[in-house]
């Protein structure tokens, strides 16, 4: 009950504070970018298609590609956007002393945590649906492409942003801020590393790469859940594509469907790194 | 009744710092306890114990019988910290009304104690300002405001007259006189020694952690005497039976102030002169004031 209103709290802050702003004003120029650059590409692949024989199936594929191209940009941007609005949510009250006049009130230390994660989480569920709603209507009206699962893939790319949310609330009840911001940043980027090593190992049958892969997916699971969402936006034309033994690979995307112990693995981890955190601030002196 | 009990409290921080000894403490229902000492005694450290935002090194804490920091506890105490900050995007009245919905004050009674406590403090014309927006004075005030919305038993303030100009710390002094008079427990830290003799009636001094006085503020004030001696010149002999009769605080060549048990020593200091040829000009005895006591126990301390 009294995590309910930290977490209404905690919206009534994200509504109010100029961040928001930013990231809508941020969020509008991202999209206005895509459909402009959608656009004109288009026209551009059009006229150079015009006449060949495979047109139409080109441009179905280069329109399917450049959604997953958008998708993978809003996912980065979602992921940034995690970090930035929650890296300072714990450690900022802890530096400034508001943790003393709120945990003075009838809460336990949990519910500040839990409150604050509930708040954040749906600022970003919310905000990674819309985005996403957003880029599918511009991608379809300019090209008539409509990915075939949206839905599982969105569900991923909240998670991914709950992952980081969770890590960065986790760092937050030990780390100052700007430790927590620049270690999530490094996990983020080794994330992103990890995925590329693994992609690449794949293609050129590396089992040590994909090993190597596989353990950063374990250690921080953010881009492994992207691939996971990718699968869900490409149509079978570009799946098949992306066939190992023909050497094609999309370096970003994942031909294969998410593995459910997967799934399971970073639901845990998500929960597991909420629970560490409010473990670690219940130990504490405030 | 016992609302807060400790016993050889202990606490050591992480780096190496002991910041209370053994505090054993003992506040009564309704009492105004004045918590003292010189600046890093271990005030603050010991407040934040018993609010359970520090978990001490060992001994045992109880506020009305339970462990700190459960919430059962917390509804029914306020607490103004040291510093109080709160979101500052928020405006006074929205940072009470907030205060109030996690104490569980229905709508009605919320807007009705927020009106009031907004009054109380001063603060009804800044009620709808972002708290950005206040001045340091106003943010104590706004932090003693949602410290009393919900009409707690027991009130912990950590020296809250800080930032406060003179009028404000009346203002402070009336406001924990009333809450006295309504059965309301107040802890308070303090260095401000003229302020708590005149609103507390227990008072403890500690200094590096430990208590070194402590007692009710009467006792404490009344069982210390002072004897101002004027003479034309303090002899050696005059000094040293001088300091049979009580403990010289200051000496002069003409000039001696004694700390003295009680009023038989004045007649005592002026046989001694009369006796030692020794021209006595004035015998002046006075209540010590809490200030005295202060730094004679701190320094008693130190030395
Ligand atoms: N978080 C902390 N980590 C390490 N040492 C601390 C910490 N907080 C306080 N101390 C140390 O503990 C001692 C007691 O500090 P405390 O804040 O309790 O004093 P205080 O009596 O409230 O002083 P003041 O009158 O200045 O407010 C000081 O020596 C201080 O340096
Ligand atoms: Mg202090």
């Amino acid at each position: 009950m009294n995590a309910l209103l930290i977490a209404r709290l905690t919206l009534k802050e994200a509504a109010r504070k100029r961040l928001l702003l930013l990231v809508v004003i941020g969020s509008v120029l991202f999209l206005t970018l895509f459909g402009v650059g959608l656009i004109l590409l288009l026209g551009q692949v059009r006229a150079q298609m015009a006449g060949s024989g495979a047109g139409r199936q080109g441009i179905a594929v280069f329109s399917a590609m450049m959604t997953l191209m958008g998708f993978y940009m809003l996912n980065t941007l979602a992921g940034l956007s995690a970090v930035f609005i929650s890296v300072n949510a714990i450690s900022g009250d802890i530096d400034s002393g508001t943790v003393h006049a709120l945990l003075a009130h009838p809460l336990r230390r949990r519910d500040v945590i839990l409150g604050k994660w509930l708040g954040y989480a749906s600022v970003l569920a919310l905000y990674v649906v819309v985005m996403s709603l957003a880029l599918m209507a511009i991608a379809y009206f300019v090209t008539d492409f409509l990915p075939p699962a949206p839905l599982a893939a969105i569900g991923l790319m909240v998670l991914v942003t709950l992952v980081l949310l969770s890590l960065s609330t986790l760092g937050g009840t030990f780390l100052p801020t700007l430790a927590n911001g620049v270690g999530l940043f490094l996990l983020y980027g080794l994330a992103w590393l990890g995925g590329m090593v693994e992609t690449l190992g794949a293609a050129l049958r590396s089992d040590t790469m994909v090993h190597i892969g596989i353990v950063v997916s374990l250690l921080i699971p953010s881009d492994v859940l992207w691939r996971s969402a990718s699968f869900y936006l490409q149509p079978a034309a570009i799946l098949a594509m992306q066939n190992v033994s023909t050497g094609g690979v999309v370096p970003f995307a994942s031909a294969t469907p998410p593995a459910a112990p997967m799934l399971i693995y970073t639901v845990l981890y998500t929960l597991g790194a909420l629970g560490l955190a409010i473990a670690v601030f219940n130990r504490r002196d405030l | 009744m016992t609302v807060i009990a400790t016993q050889q409290l202990r606490k050591v921080y992480g780096n190496g710092k002991v910041a209370l000894e053994s505090l054993s403490l003992e506040v009564g229902r309704a009492e105004v306890f004045g918590f003292l000492g010189p600046n890093g005694a271990g005030k603050t450290t010991a407040i934040k114990i018993l609010m359970g935002l520090v978990a001490p090194t060992a001994g045992s804490v109880k506020v009305f019988g339970l462990p700190p920091g459960d919430p059962a506890v917390k509804g029914r105490l306020g607490f103004l910290p040291e510093h109080f900050r709160f979101y500052d995007w928020l405006t006074g009245r929205e940072l009470l009304d907030f205060s109030g919905r996690l104490a569980g004050l229905d709508a009605a009674r919320r807007r009705r104690r927020v009106d009031e406590t907004l009054r109380l403090v001063g603060l009804a014309e800044a009620a709808d300002v972002h708290i950005r927006g206040y001045s340091k004075g106003m943010q104590q005030r706004i932090g003693l405001a949602q410290a009393l919305l919900h009409e707690p038993e027991l009130v912990l303030l950590d020296e809250p007259t800080s930032a406060l100009d003179p009028l404000g710390r009346r203002e402070v002094r009336d406001i924990i006189r009333r809450l006295k008079g309504e059965g309301v427990t107040v802890f308070l830290n303090s260095h401000l020694l003229s302020e708590v003799e005149l609103v507390c009636d227990e008072v403890a001094i500690v200094d590096r952690g430990r208590v070194v006085r402590s007692g009710p503020l009467a006792a404490l004030v009344a069982g210390e005497r002072e004897l101002r001696v004027l003479v034309d010149h303090v002899t050696d002999e005059f000094r040293a039976r001088l300091e049979g009769l009580g403990s010289v605080l200051t000496a002069s060549d003409t000039e001696v102030t004694l700390a003295v048990a009680d009023g038989e020593a004045a007649p005592l200091v002026a046989q001694a002169a009369v006796e030692l040829g020794v021209q006595l000009h004035a015998l002046v005895p006075a209540h010590r004031r809490l200030e005295d006591i202060f730094v004679q126990a701190i320094e008693g301390e130190a030395g």
